[in-house]
């Protein structure tokens, strides 16, 4: 099948003798969602891409750049995946923006219309609305060879004619074809005639009009409507009963999460031990290279630290998106939202929020990015509020650590309520989303209306694209807050410096003059003087000071001034929690929250007062805080960008803090009234 | 046409127990066509055509966009939620609360 240049439109006309202009030409890239559009994006534009939001939107717009065979450059914007442009959806009002040129938006020189032929009469009425505007169009017929599979032929010449515009077949995913959309786009840049006359298309007004329309392109270039798609596919019919079944359904979704996040969490584990290893070897480069000072100690532990912070996110944003880009390449996402939409929905939640809450459990910052599946704003608005109670994994040493302390000799119990923890942070979101969409966020999740894709074998080079594009945004945007955040929290934790106390130099003497007789008691000692400067370090600091001062608003839920240190120096990120006990009370940050010696001495642990730092009810307390409090800078930045406003990250931690505060105090009182100590 | 009018009675009879009305025939149709039925109503393997829509605008603009609109004839590939619809080449999913205020014509062409 050949491309099909339209001798009645004026695109065919002959290069113009003009000179080529240097500016770019813009194009378009429309279409139905899975057509393939993006695909064809990935094949034209390669890595020249890159990902931003449409202006004054958090829609997203991946625009790039190639050039045509006449060396013309190419600005190509590939628009979002919609049915209609008259659908009063943020993604149709988008392309109605940049096709119409409205507000900050340029208007494209031509569109590239991307058709799914297997499904030609439902993509020609969007292709209406598009040539409606009156922009060249050159209309990409994109799986063409799975219309063929199904018996299907076309007349690209007689379509073309039909449409008024070239036609050209292709298979995105093999690249096939690409060469002659690349010719007719040559001659839609050479061709100086200005936008199409629309009276060529008449009736495309109305919806009757439109579908007469579209009906009988098809019918008089492909030979009836009933012609395409009419073919049963008795495997698809299959694939949906047992997908969607209410009991083999929910299994097979078991399964297919549990080897996702399996496969996330082998995966990633690799990057992320080499990207924590590097940056200790090059934090004790520095340290080495660099003289002592306020400076090293800037970049050692302040600026790497920060950079690792963040960097080390990577491998499994990357991963979590290449593999549920695969998946939803399947075709399997749309069947697996309306397994999950008869539980979530309970809550207001639609079935599309299944994984990004899912991807909580790994970490809320994935978490939160996946909910760019979810369609509606509430119901999206709603999912990223509620992510963050989902246990991460950071949470995760802070629950060893508690639960060790709380049941020492009781093993299975603390595994029971281990598991209470996630089940609790779970329950949280749940009834918090049902509180949110009868309140301020009002109304029912959205019913699930959903095109089911055909099946199909993913595209690995997609996923992959859609895994690079990801990540590198994640990096230039919520890269760059987290790292200035763990700047600032270390700063605050570090200074101002608070030389060791005299008890300390007195201990580091006693050892110098014990080190040749018993190096043993030497070393001992040196470890004594090393904890007592650390504490002075610690308590000396911002964020010490800030911690006694802040202390009488934790009174109530049993926390001393070191717990509170512990819970404000968490806000940088939960694991932190465990480091600042270490340091505070162990004299190093290397805590192994199941090793037992470390905790025993940490339950042996006192306050000023001489009683236990980590009494039951105190533990108890900090157990469920940890579970519900919104305790992590780098997710809040996330949250504010993803929503567009601070507004709802500020609700986030204001209403998360506040509930886990509550629960604290309850927890903490009734162990009390319990008898507890 | 017999199991269809068994279908019907079938139907009718299910509607009257539940106590909900029955919908009212335009007095425009022909007598001979079938009572609208709600889309829930229909077994899998059901040819049918959309008579009406019960849904807020964006839900009702959403499934036009699908394909399925007043008059659009379609396969019941699934029943029960979700209920999957084929409309031409287009296979759609709808939750129950959807399909429930789908009032459709059961097709009697195979």
């Amino acid at each position: 099948m050949s491309p099909a240049p339209a001798a009645t439109s004026p695109l065919a006309e002959p290069p113009a003798a003009t000179a080529p202009s240097r500016d770019p030409l813009r194009i378009a890239l429309v279409g139905n969602p899975n057509t393939g559009k993006t695909t064809l994006f990935n094949r034209l534009c390669g890595l020249r891409a890159k990902t931003a939001n449409f202006p004054g939107t958090t829609t997203d717009a991946r625009i790039g750049r190639m050039s045509l065979p006449t060396g013309r450059d190419v600005e190509v914007v590939d628009l979002p995946g919609i049915y209609r442009l008259t659908l009063d959806l943020p993604e149709s009002r988008v392309c109605r923006g940049v096709l119409g040129g409205e507000g900050f938006y340029r208007r494209p020189d031509a569109v590239v219309a991307v058709l799914d032929a297997t499904n030609l009469a439902r993509n020609l009425h969007l292709l209406g609305e598009v040539l409606a505007k009156g922009l060249p169009t050159v209309v990409a017929l994109n799986m063409v060879d799975l219309a063929r599979r199904r018996g299907l032929t076309f007349d690209a010449e007689k379509l073309s004619r039909e449409l008024g515009c070239p036609v050209v077949p292709i298979m995105a995913r093999k690249g096939e074809g690409t060469e002659q959309l690349l010719g007719q786009l040559a001659q839609v840049a050479a061709a100086t005639a200005g936008p199409r006359p629309l009276t060529a298309l008449p009736g495309l007004g109305t919806e009757a009009g439109l579908e007469r329309w579209a009906d009988g392109v098809v019918e008089r270039s492909l030979g009836g409507t009933h012609a395409v798609g009419a073919g049963a596919d008795t495997l698809t019919e299959r694939l949906d009963q047992a997908f969607t079944h209410p009991i083999l359904g929910v299994l097979l979704f078991t399964l297919v999460m549990a080897g996702l996040f399996w496969t996330l969490f082998a995966l990633a584990k690799v990057p992320m031990d080499l990207i924590e290893a590097t940056f200790s070897v090059l934090g004790g480069w520095v340290a080495a290279v660099m003289p002592a000072g306020a400076l090293r100690d800037l970049v050692a532990n302040g600026i790497l630290g920060g950079i690792a912070g963040t960097v080390v996110f990577l491998p499994q944003i990357c991963l979590l998106f290449l593999l549920i880009s695969l998946l939803e390449d399947t075709g399997y996402l749309a069947r697996a939202a309306f397994v999950m939409d008869r539980i979530l929905c309970r809550f207001g939640l639609p079935g599309h929020a299944f994984v990004p809450l899912l991807s909580s459990h790994a970490c809320a910052i994935p978490g939160i990015l996946a909910t760019r599946l979810i369609p509606d704003r509430q119901d999206r608005l709603t999912t990223i509020l509620v992510a963050p109670f989902m246990s991460c994994s950071a949470r995760l040493p802070v629950y060893v650590l508690l639960t060790g302390l709380l049941f020492e000799d009781r093993p299975l119990l603390g595994g029971l309520v281990f598991a209470g923890c996630y089940l609790l942070g779970g329950a949280a979101a749940l009834l918090s989303a049902l509180v949110a969409r009868r309140s301020f966020l009002a109304g029912r999740s959205r019913p699930m209306v959903l095109e089911l894709p055909s099946y199909k074998v993913p595209s690995l080079r997609t996923a992959a694209f859609v895994a690079w594009d990801q990540g590198l945004e994640f990096l230039k945007k919520a890269g760059t807050t987290i790292m200035a955040i763990c700047v600032v929290m270390w700063w605050l934790s570090a200074y101002p410096v608070t030389p060791p106390p005299p008890q300390a130099l007195a201990l580091e003497q006693r050892a110098a003059t014990l080190a040749a007789a018993d190096p043993a008691e030497a070393e001992r000692l040196r470890g004594e003087a090393a904890l007592l400067a650390a504490r002075t370090a610690q308590a000396g600091s911002y964020a010490g000071r800030l911690g006694r001062l802040v202390q009488p608003v934790f009174e109530p839920l049993g926390y001393d001034w070191q717990l509170t240190v512990g819970v404000l120096t968490s806000f940088v990120a939960r694991e932190v929690f465990v480091s600042t006990m270490s340091v505070l009370l162990v004299g190093s940050d290397d805590l192994d929250p199941e090793d037992r010696g470390v905790l025993d001495r940490l339950h042996g642990a006192t306050r000023d007062d001489g009683t236990l730092l980590f009494s039951t009810a105190a533990s108890a307390s900090l157990l469920v805080f940890f579970v519900l409090a919104m305790q992590c800078l780098p997710t809040l930045a996330v949250t504010r960008r993803e929503t567009g406003s601070v507004k709802w990250a500020a609700l986030q931690l204001g209403y998360m803090s506040a509930l886990a505060y509550v629960f604290a105090f309850i927890t903490y009182r009734l162990v009390l009234a319990l008898g507890g100590s | 046409m017999v199991a269809f009018r068994c279908y019907n009675l079938r139907v009718n009879l299910r509607l009257s127990l539940n106590n909900e009305p029955t919908p009212v025939r335009p007095l425009a149709q022909a007598p001979t066509f079938p009572d609208p039925l709600r889309l829930t109503q229909l077994a899998a393997g059901s040819r049918a055509r959309l008579s009406e829509t019960r849904l807020a605008a964006h839900e009702r603009d959403l499934l036009t966009a699908l394909g399925l609109s007043a008059g659009s004839c379609f396969r019941v590939c699934r029943a029960g939620d979700p209920w999957i619809l084929e409309v031409r080449a287009t296979r759609i999913g709808l939750a129950d609360v959807v399909a429930e205020r789908l009032l459709v014509v059961p097709d009697g062409e195979p």
